[in-house]
C-alpha cells in the first residue's frame, strides 16, 4: 500500500508504470517496483541505523582530482 | 583483420577507515598501510615516474591528488575487456580492504571502505573516472562532433545523485555535470570541460589519446559498458567522417547538459546549430543510426554490431519517456533510475512526496539567498544556520509566508542529509554497498549478460573471468607484455620499475620498450646513454626517487 501511495506522484511514476502508463504498467511491473522499494527501504534503514558510521561526514575529501 | 582499438579507464575511489567506537582514522596513515599491504599481496613493480605500482594484470595503482587511491585499467582492445578489468580492479580493492581489516596492522580499526562516488556532498570535492580512447585521424573534428554525444549519453551513463551545491533535494542524472565549467578545457582539477583537450599519447606511432573527464564512476555493468562502447564507436566514426555529429551540434552544450541532467523524464530538448530541437534520446538515436550504417566497414571493429544491438535496445527502453509513458526496465538497470526510485521512495517515507520536495526546494533556495553573508555552501551549514536563534528569526517570515514551520523546514534539511548519506553508501564496494545489496536481492538487473538476454532475441556476450583478470593481463597489445614481464620480475622489484611505455631494469641498465601500443614487445635491450628514451628514463628515475612514498 505504501508503494501505491508513492507511485501516485512525481516523475518516478513514469519509470515504474504507476498511473496512466502504457508499456509496462501492468501488475507485474508494480510487483517489481514493490520488490525494489521494499528491498531498497530495508537496505536504507539498515545503512542509516549504523550510527556512528556517518559516512558522508567521515569520508569528507580533501582537494580535488 | 579487425582494426586496432585501445581504451582505458582511470577511476578514483573514496577511501575511509572507520575506528572502533566511532570516528575515522587518519587517511594518509591508512593509505600508507594500504600500499604496504598491496605491495605484499600483488605482483607488481614500482611506478617509474611517480608513486604507486604497475600490477601484474597490466594496470596501475597509485595515489592521485586529494589522497584518492586510483586504479587505471590496462589498455584494452574492446569494451568487454575494459569492463572486465574495471571490475577486476574493484575486486582487488575489496581484497585489500579485507586484508587491512583482518591483519591487525592498524590499531583501533573497525572497517576499511572504498566507494565509487563522484561528488563529496560535504566538501564538494570530486572523484574522477576518466576515459582514454586511442585514435589517429581528424583530431580537429573531434570536439565538435563528439560533444553532443557526451552531453546526451548521460541518459544511460548518469550515476544519479543530487546537485551538491543546491540547498535542497535536487535530483540529477549526473552529479558530475555541475562540476563541468567549460565546453572545452585542458584542465582537470578546475575549470573542467565537457571535452578535455589534453592529448598525451603515452606511445609512439602518431597516435592521439582522447582523454575524457566528464564521465562518472558507475555501479551498473551495462552502464559502464555502454559508456565506453558507444564512445569508442563514435570516436572511430569521427575519424572516418561518418559520425553524423555535425548535424547535432548544440547551440549551448553546457546549458544543454545541465538541462538534460536535471530532467529525469528525459523529455527536455535542446536547440541545434543546424536548426530544430532534439532530446538526449533523439541525439543518441542519431549517432546510433550512423554507427549502424557503418557496420561491416573496414574501419569498424567486429564487435560494433553487438554494441549497436544493445545500444538500440537501451534507447528503445528509454523511448517511452518521450511520450510520457512508463518504462519497463529502466528503473532496474541504470544507476540514476534506480537511485531516483529509491530516493523518491525514501523522501515519501519521511513525509515528502515529490510535489512537496519541489515546493521545499524553492523555499530552500530562498532561505539560502536570504542568509546572504552566511550563505551556506552545503546543507550541513544551512542546517546549522537554521538552528541558530538569530538566523532562525531572520528566515521565520519567509517560512511563514510559505506556511512552513521551522521544524518542518528542518525536517526537510534532515531528509537531504539522509539522502546524501544514502547516496554515498550506494556505491560502496563490497557486500555493504546498497547497489550490491539490491543486486544480490535480485531486485535490480545488473549484468550485461542478464540484460542483453532479456532485451535481445539473441543475447550478447557477458563480462567473463573477472577473477582471473585480477592477476592476468589482457591477451593482446602492450598491456599483455607489460603484465607478463611484471609478473616475471615482481620478485626483483627493487631492481626494476615500470611505466606505460617501458619497463626498466636499473641494475642491468636495460629496458623493455613498450612504446608501440600494438607491438608485441620487442624484448629487452641495453639502454644506451644517448637515446632520448634513456634520457627520459634517467629523469623519471630521479623524479621517482624523490616521490616514491605516496605522501
Amino acid at each position: 500500500m505504501e508503494l501505491k501511495e508513492r507511485n501516485r506522484s512525481g516523475p518516478s511514476e513514469l519509470l515504474t508504470g504507476g498511473s496512466g502508463g502504457s508499456a509496462g504498467s501492468g501488475s507485474g511491473s508494480l510487483d517489481r517496483a514493490t520488490r525494489l522499494a521494499d528491498a531498497g527501504d530495508a537496505a536504507i534503514d539498515a545503512a542509516l541505523s549504523e550510527d556512528p558510521l556517518n559516512y558522508l561526514a567521515q569520508n569528507r575529501q580533501e582537494g580535488g582530482e | 583483420m579487425a582494426p586496432a582499438f585501445l581504451h582505458g579507464l582511470e577511476t578514483e575511489y573514496a577511501f575511509s577507515q572507520f575506528a572502533e567506537g566511532g570516528g575515522v582514522l587518519d587517511r594518509a596513515d591508512g593509505l600508507r598501510t594500504l600500499f604496504a599491504v598491496a605491495r605484499k599481496r600483488l605482483e607488481c613493480l614500482p611506478d617509474a615516474a611517480s608513486s604507486g605500482f604497475f600490477l601484474g594484470n597490466g594496470s596501475r595503482f597509485y595515489i592521485d591528488a586529494g589522497h584518492h587511491p586510483e586504479l587505471s585499467t590496462p589498455e584494452c582492445s574492446d569494451p568487454w575487456q575494459l569492463v572486465r578489468y574495471l571490475k577486476a580492479g574493484e575486486a582487488i580493492l575489496i581484497d585489500l580492504a579485507r586484508d587491512l581489516d583482518e591483519q591487525g596492522l592498524t590499531p583501533g580499526l573497525e572497517r576499511t571502505c572504498f566507494f565509487r562516488n563522484n561528488v563529496d556532498y560535504h566538501s564538494h570535492a570530486t572523484w574522477g573516472c576518466h576515459e582514454s580512447y586511442q585514435y589517429r585521424e581528424r583530431a580537429k573534428a573531434m570536439p565538435a562532433e563528439l560533444i553532443p554525444h557526451l552531453v546526451s549519453r548521460i541518459v544511460f551513463t548518469g550515476a544519479g545523485g543530487f546537485d551538491d551545491r543546491a540547498p535542497g533535494v535536487e535530483f540529477v542524472l549526473s552529479p558530475r555535470v555541475g562540476h563541468l565549467e567549460r565546453v572545452s578545457s585542458n584542465d582537470s582539477t578546475g575549470n573542467r570541460g565537457i571535452f578535455h583537450t589534453k592529448d598525451e599519447p603515452l606511445s609512439r606511432g602518431g597516435w592521439h589519446r582522447l582523454h575524457l573527464i566528464c564521465g562518472e564512476s558507475l555501479c551498473g555493468e551495462l552502464s559502464s559498458f555502454l559508456k565506453v562502447a558507444t564512445t569508442a564507436l563514435i570516436v572511430r566514426l569521427i575519424e572516418h567522417d561518418a559520425s553524423g555529429g555535425r548535424a547535432v551540434i548544440l547551440v549551448s552544450p553546457r546549458a544543454t547538459m545541465k538541462a538534460f541532467s536535471a530532467d529525469p523524464t528525459c523529455r527536455r530538448t535542446a536547440t541545434l546549430t543546424e536548426g530544430g530541437r532534439m532530446s538526449a534520446i533523439e541525439i543518441q538515436r542519431h549517432y546510433l543510426a550512423a554507427a549502424e550504417a557503418s557496420i561491416g566497414r573496414a574501419y569498424m571493429p567486429d564487435w560494433a554490431a553487438d554494441v549497436c544491438r544493445i545500444w538500440r535496445a537501451t534507447l528503445d527502453r528509454l523511448d517511452p519517456l518521450l511520450r510520457s509513458e512508463s518504462c519497463d526496465d529502466v528503473p532496474y538497470v541504470f544507476d540514476w533510475a534506480i537511485k531516483q526510485q529509491l530516493y523518491a521512495g525514501h523522501a515519501e517515507r519521511r513525509g515528502f512526496a515529490q510535489p512537496d520536495v519541489q515546493r521545499y526546494n524553492r523555499l530552500a533556495r530562498k532561505v539560502a539567498q536570504q542568509l546572504d553573508a552566511q550563505r551556506p555552501e552545503s546543507l550541513r551549514e544551512l542546517q546549522k544556520a537554521t538552528k541558530r536563534h538569530s538566523l532562525a528569526q531572520k528566515v521565520a517570515p519567509t517560512l511563514e509566508r510559505h506556511e512552513v514551520r521551522l521544524e518542518e523546514f528542518q525536517a526537510f534539511l534532515a531528509l537531504r542529509a539522509e539522502l546524501c548519506e544514502i547516496d554515498t553508501r550506494f556505491g560502496e564496494l563490497g557486500e555493504r554497498g546498497l547497489h550490491t545489496i539490491l543486486e544480490r536481492s535480485g531486485t535490480i538487473t545488473h549484468s550485461l549478460a542478464e540484460v542483453s538476454k532479456a532485451w535481445l532475441q539473441k543475447g550478447i556476450p557477458g563480462i567473463l573471468h573477472v577473477d582471473r583478470a585480477k592477476s592476468e593481463p589482457p591477451p593482446e597489445a602492450r598491456s599483455h607484455f607489460r603484465g607478463n614481464e611484471i609478473r616475471r620480475l615482481a620478485a626483483s622489484e627493487e631492481r626494476c620499475s615500470a611505466d606505460w611505455h617501458v619497463i626498466i631494469d636499473h641494475e642491468r641498465n636495460r629496458i623493455y620498450d613498450l612504446s608501440d601500443p600494438f607491438g608485441t614487445g620487442a624484448g629487452w635491450r641495453d639502454s644506451t646513454e644517448d637515446s632520448p628514451l634513456s634520457t627520459r628514463l634517467r629523469l623519471e628515475r630521479a623524479r621517482a626517487r624523490g616521490s616514491r612514498t605516496p605522501f
